[in-house]
């Protein structure tokens, strides 16, 4: 899996204070956006105030040719001044309150979501720490559909940790402020889309393609429960008219739970037992539940998991029968038809599930790369709001609460008992814009639900341009080696032949930038830099005849032509045109190395010779302008196509000052 | 007309996921064990010892022997070496070329002359480095093959003419012809040629051996599947000819039946005008038998006595002394086993065990059997005496750069 890491340690310095720096400005462009929003309502406001004070001139006008003008302007209460504002409040928000639960639950778990992916460690915790780990047991189509994403998270770790968090903060915002109509619905599709984009790149399809996969660790992936429940959002408004809503989501709960008891009690998983007696080992729930309790974690907390663990390896067949059988039961209990069976089950299920993420998911967000608070908390908020759903059929307008006195159309009567259905007021409900120009509320729903959605395009457009961007952003390859140095010096010449036999010398190569590095061809290692410069020189494609990429052998030992062909052949490089490696007798190479000050060492017992890595960049007049650090770090994809990057930026620099 | 049920759709989108989940875990290989593309379909393990060019005057042979050193867990942390003892009585000392990292292991061919070291590839070493020697491995000379030796101990032959053949690629299937330092070189699509040369008498699955004969003429051995014929062939001129004979009967004893099961020529010498070797039966079920084979110059086949191996053993080092003797030491994970089959009569005996680490014999000179016993960087030479026990007689700290390849 070559995109699945950038190699570098989570807690880099580099990228963590990158990424907060990042995050920062970011962060200043959506207070730019608030404010600009602010400015937005505030003008609306006053033009809906302008509006309402003409209506009044005009109602109070018709009055006083009626012969009632004594009312004094000025002096009428801001609340009569929005007479058509106050009755189109019957048509405001009447959401279902199933839909409701799941509309606030997802938007208030996106939030969570998205400051989670704030942590430090998410640029380059990610993908090693969260996806790698599952993707590795994996079916291989699987390593490399997450591939395709990984590779973008580790090239552009920044961008992408950066995305992540403004998406899932601005999903989460756009589904709490927009309680219904198009705004809303739109929101529950973003937010399935988005699970979606998670569930295959973040949770490698939700884990469900690995070994071992059960409930209790949150199959089939929570992000999963978050597209159920935006696909739920997304539903137009009569479908929650009624409890047949309700009771699908139940039933379909009740199969899934009914399921996963049958996965939880298939035989040769290794759930029935809390040890292995023949491998001296823990049981496969006990195994997990200690590596969970291993996170970084409060220590209360971290005592309940070991509790549960220890519980589990003295009682693993117990454990295993018991959740078996919740599971089952919750199952069948959601496919009755009888509501007090169905609400029993509900509490039964919640406080199954509250234990399991306690104890066995261990809260799902500890440890610093954690995404998400895992399965259980998403789950039940699904069945709840199917529970809701199935008994909450009606809903009390917003205007009754408002204002009980109100006096509505006459066919918008509350009917007895203060109810009325959803679908009547769908009817009266005016258009949108007639709502935004005379409705306070609803316009304030409308620009803060805009304002959600630039912030997760905020998240997004960066996301896109990094995902259509090949060349690795460089500061993977400078949180390994720093960045360039630029220097002004005369480069020091030399006589060598080419891996042709050719005479080369620093003078035969004036009139064109070169990047020069010492390579050893026979090294088993750090010989990346050949492949580095191979990629650079494809970033710099239309200046091929205006730079060359030269390699000085780094081997006193091994330095025949016939080597460095054989390092040409195997490395790809025989078709690169502006590529020499140049050799020559050994006290040839050892003057050259001696003037750029690279130290060669031959090791004893069978190590490779060791020799310092860095590159020159030296203009066409012969000066060095940069040097670049070149030790390969964790010699990844992404440190690889990072350092070609840094490369071809300093040698594009050196090109437009020529 | 009657909606279809939400709920039954979602019945059945979830059974199928349940019988995904069911289905993807009998796909997945146990950690800690090779998945089975990654088994290597070579078994002939590198370590080994063989005698030295022989002394002007005397004649008298020493010995060069390789061992793998340092941190075995990790790859990157081990280091192949290189020792030679120059005359018999002579000490050991550490000959290992410089100037490439071999983690990857080495190979080595010795004729009358000298000595030629190839380096099997690791990392991002993508062709095999040779270095050779006629100083007893005081200095070396560097040469390089176009491409990756074959990762076997006799992946290389020299001839005092100073060619050189290799057996290059996973399986040998090339043969690489050269002066030593690759002024000339021609390339034999051997496992072809080879194949075709056997004709029923063996399917040709991998070259796994080189060596001169006694009258300068090429000789690989290879591996046959479903063949009850041991893949001995020389070149001669242009064609490869078989020389090999059938696998001793007391062999299918223990492996069964030729069907599924293969024959494995771990080894290929010349001594005097015969040229000898080790080979092994394998049955598909893994258990195998090994033996000894000569082929006489008047063109005589004859076989060894077998060793039974069990599934649960496999060979830890093989190699060869004069007079025909081979030696091979096994392990079955907890402790060493090393056998030795004598030239002269054709039989297995088993030597005393040998001490914990022991990476090689030597089978010297005199009939001095020494075991090369490694401890990460330290090797200790222990000599088996005539009371049947393993005595020290050497130590050499090896320096060896652990990290310098991770």
């Amino acid at each position: 899996m070559p995109g699945m890491s950038s190699g570098l340690s989570p807690n880099n310095s580099t990228i963590v204070s990158a990424f907060q720096s990042a995050l920062l400005h970011q962060a200043l462009v959506v207070v730019v956006i608030l404010v600009l929003l602010a400015i937005a309502w505030n003008v609306l406001r006053s033009v809906q105030y302008r509006n309402a004070a003409a209506a009044v001139a005009v109602e109070r006008a018709g009055a006083a040719d009626a012969g009632d003008g004594d009312s004094a302007a000025g002096r009428t209460p801001i609340v009569s001044m929005y007479p058509l504002a106050t009755k189109l409040e019957v048509w405001a928000e009447t959401e279902p309150s199933g839909r409701r639960v799941l509309r606030i639950g997802f938007g208030l778990l996106w939030v969570f979501d998205g400051v989670l992916q704030a942590q430090a460690s998410m640029p380059l915790g990610m993908t090693t720490q969260a996806i790698a780990p599952t993707a590795k047991a994996s079916p291989a189509w699987a390593q490399h559909v997450v591939n395709l994403g990984a590779t973008v998270w580790s090239d552009h770790p920044i961008v992408a940790a950066a995305a992540v968090v403004w998406i899932q903060l601005g999903i989460g915002l756009w589904l709490l402020v927009a309680p219904r109509g198009f705004w809303s619905r739109g929101a529950g599709l973003v937010s399935m889309g988005w699970g979606l984009v998670v569930w295959v790149f973040g949770e490698v399809f939700g884990g469900v393609l690995v070994p071992g996969v059960t409930w209790m660790f949150g199959a089939p992936g929570a992000v999963l429960f978050y597209c159920f429940a935006g696909a739920l959002i997304a539903l137009d408004d009569r479908r929650w008219a009624n409890s047949q809503l309700g009771r699908v989501i139940l039933r379909t709960m009740g199969v899934f739970f009914l399921a996963m008891a049958v996965l939880q009690s298939w035989p040769g998983r290794g759930f029935w037992q809390g040890r292995v007696p023949n491998a001296g080992g823990a049981g496969m729930l006990t195994a997990m539940v200690t590596q969970m309790a291993g996170t970084p974690q409060p220590r209360l907390l971290a005592s309940w998991v070991r509790a549960f663990a220890s519980t589990d390896a003295a009682h693993g067949w117990a454990v295993n029968l018991f959740v078996v059988i919740a599971l089952a039961l919750i199952g069948l209990g959601w496919l009755s038809r009888r509501d007090r069976i169905v609400l029993t089950t509900v509490v039964v299920a919640a406080v199954l599930c509250l234990a399991d993420w306690v104890l066995v998911e261990d809260f799902g967000f500890f440890g610093g790369t954690g995404t998400d608070p895992n399965s259980m908390i998403p789950m039940l908020l699904v069945f709840v709001a199917g529970y809701v759903a199935m008994i909450r059929t009606v809903v009390t307008t917003e205007a009754e609460v408002l204002d009980p006195q109100l006096e509505l159309p006459a066919d918008l009567t509350p009917e007895p008992g203060g109810v009325r259905k959803l679908e009547e007021a769908e009817l009266h409900r005016p258009p949108w814009r007639e709502r935004v120009r005379t409705h306070p509320a609803y316009a304030f729903r409308v620009l803060s639900a805009m304002g959600a959605v630039i912030l997760m395009l905020l998240g997004a457009a960066p996301m896109a341009l990094a995902s259509l961007n090949h060349r690795a952003d460089p500061i993977v390859s400078q949180a390994v080696d720093g960045p360039p140095t630029a220097v002004d010096l005369v480069a020091p010449s030399f006589q060598l032949e080419n891996q042709y036999g050719r005479p080369v010398s620093l003078a035969s190569l004036h009139g064109k930038v070169l990047t020069m590095t010492f390579l050893d061809p026979v090294c088993t290692k750090e010989c990346i830099i050949a492949q580095e410069f191979h990629q650079a020189a494809a970033l710099m494609a239309a200046d091929t005849g205006k730079v060359d990429f030269v390699a000085v052998v780094a081997n006193p030992v091994y330095r025949s032509l016939s080597v460095v062909q054989a390092f040409d052949r195997t490395e790809g490089l025989v078709g690169m045109s502006n590529w020499l490696f140049l050799t020559g007798l050994a006290t040839e190479l050892a003057k050259v190395w001696k003037s750029y000050s690279v130290a060669v060492h031959v090791e004893p017992a069978g190590a490779m010779v060791s020799h310092s890595e860095i590159a020159f960049v030296i203009d066409a007049s012969g000066y060095e302008r940069f040097r670049l650090n070149t030790q390969p770090g964790p010699a990844t994809a992404a440190t690889e196509a990072s350092f070609a990057s840094v490369l071809a930026e300093s040698l594009q620099q050196v090109l437009r000052s020529k | 007309m009657r909606r279809r049920s939400p709920g039954k759709l979602a019945t059945c989108v979830i059974a199928a996921g349940v019988l995904l989940l069911g289905c993807s875990r009998s796909e997945v290989t146990p950690p800690g064990l090779p998945s089975k593309a990654a088994e290597s379909a070579l078994r002939i393990p590198l370590a080994t010892s063989v005698p030295g060019s022989p002394l002007p005057l005397t004649l008298a042979e020493g010995s060069w022997a390789l061992v793998p050193m340092g941190k075995f867990a990790e790859p990157d942390n081990t280091f192949w070496q290189l020792f030679v003892m120059p005359a018999p009585g002579s000490p050991w000392t550490l000959a290992t070329p410089e100037g490439v990292a071999d983690n990857g292991g080495l190979t080595i061919a010795t004729d009358d002359t000298g000595a030629v070291v190839g380096v099997d590839v690791s990392q991002h070493l993508g062709f095999s480095p040779l270095a050779s020697t006629v100083s007893d491995g005081k200095s070396w000379s560097p040469a390089v093959l176009p491409r990756a030796l074959t990762p076997v101990p006799q992946a290389l032959a020299i001839e005092p003419g100073g060619h050189i053949l290799a057996l290059l690629g996973k399986t040998g299937w090339t043969i690489d012809s050269s002066d030593n330092g690759g002024g000339s070189t021609s390339y034999w699509s051997s496992g072809p040629q080879i194949a075709r040369a056997s004709l029923s008498f063996c399917r040709v699955i991998a070259v796994t051996a080189v060596a001169y004969g006694s009258n300068g003429l090429p000789l690989a051995g290879a591996t046959c599947s479903a063949s009850n014929y041991v893949g001995v062939f020389e070149r001669y001129p242009r064609s490869w000819q078989v020389i090999g004979g059938p696998v001793p009967a007391a062999a299918f004893a223990i492996v069964g039946s030729k069907d599924g099961s293969a024959t494995e020529v771990q080894r290929v010498w010349t001594s005097g005008t015969s040229v000898m070797g080790l080979a092994e039966a394998v049955s598909k079920g893994g258990t195998s038998c090994l033996f000894g084979f000569r082929r006489s110059g008047d063109g005589t086949w004859t076989t060894s006595a077998v060793l039974g191996v069990p599934p649960s053993e496999h060979l830890v080092a093989t190699g060869y002394g004069r007079g025909g003797s081979v030696f091979v030491v096994l392990t079955d994970g907890h402790s060493l086993i090393a056998e030795l089959l004598s030239g002269s009569r054709g039989t297995w005996s088993k030597l005393a065990t040998p001490p914990v680490g022991t990476q090689t014999l030597v089978l010297g000179p005199g009939g001095l059997t020494e075991a090369f016993v490694v401890n990460e960087s330290t090797l200790i030479i222990d000599g088996l005496n005539t009371k049947g026990t393993w005595a020290q007689r050497q130590v050499i700290h090896v320096p060896i750069e652990l990290g310098s390849s991770s």
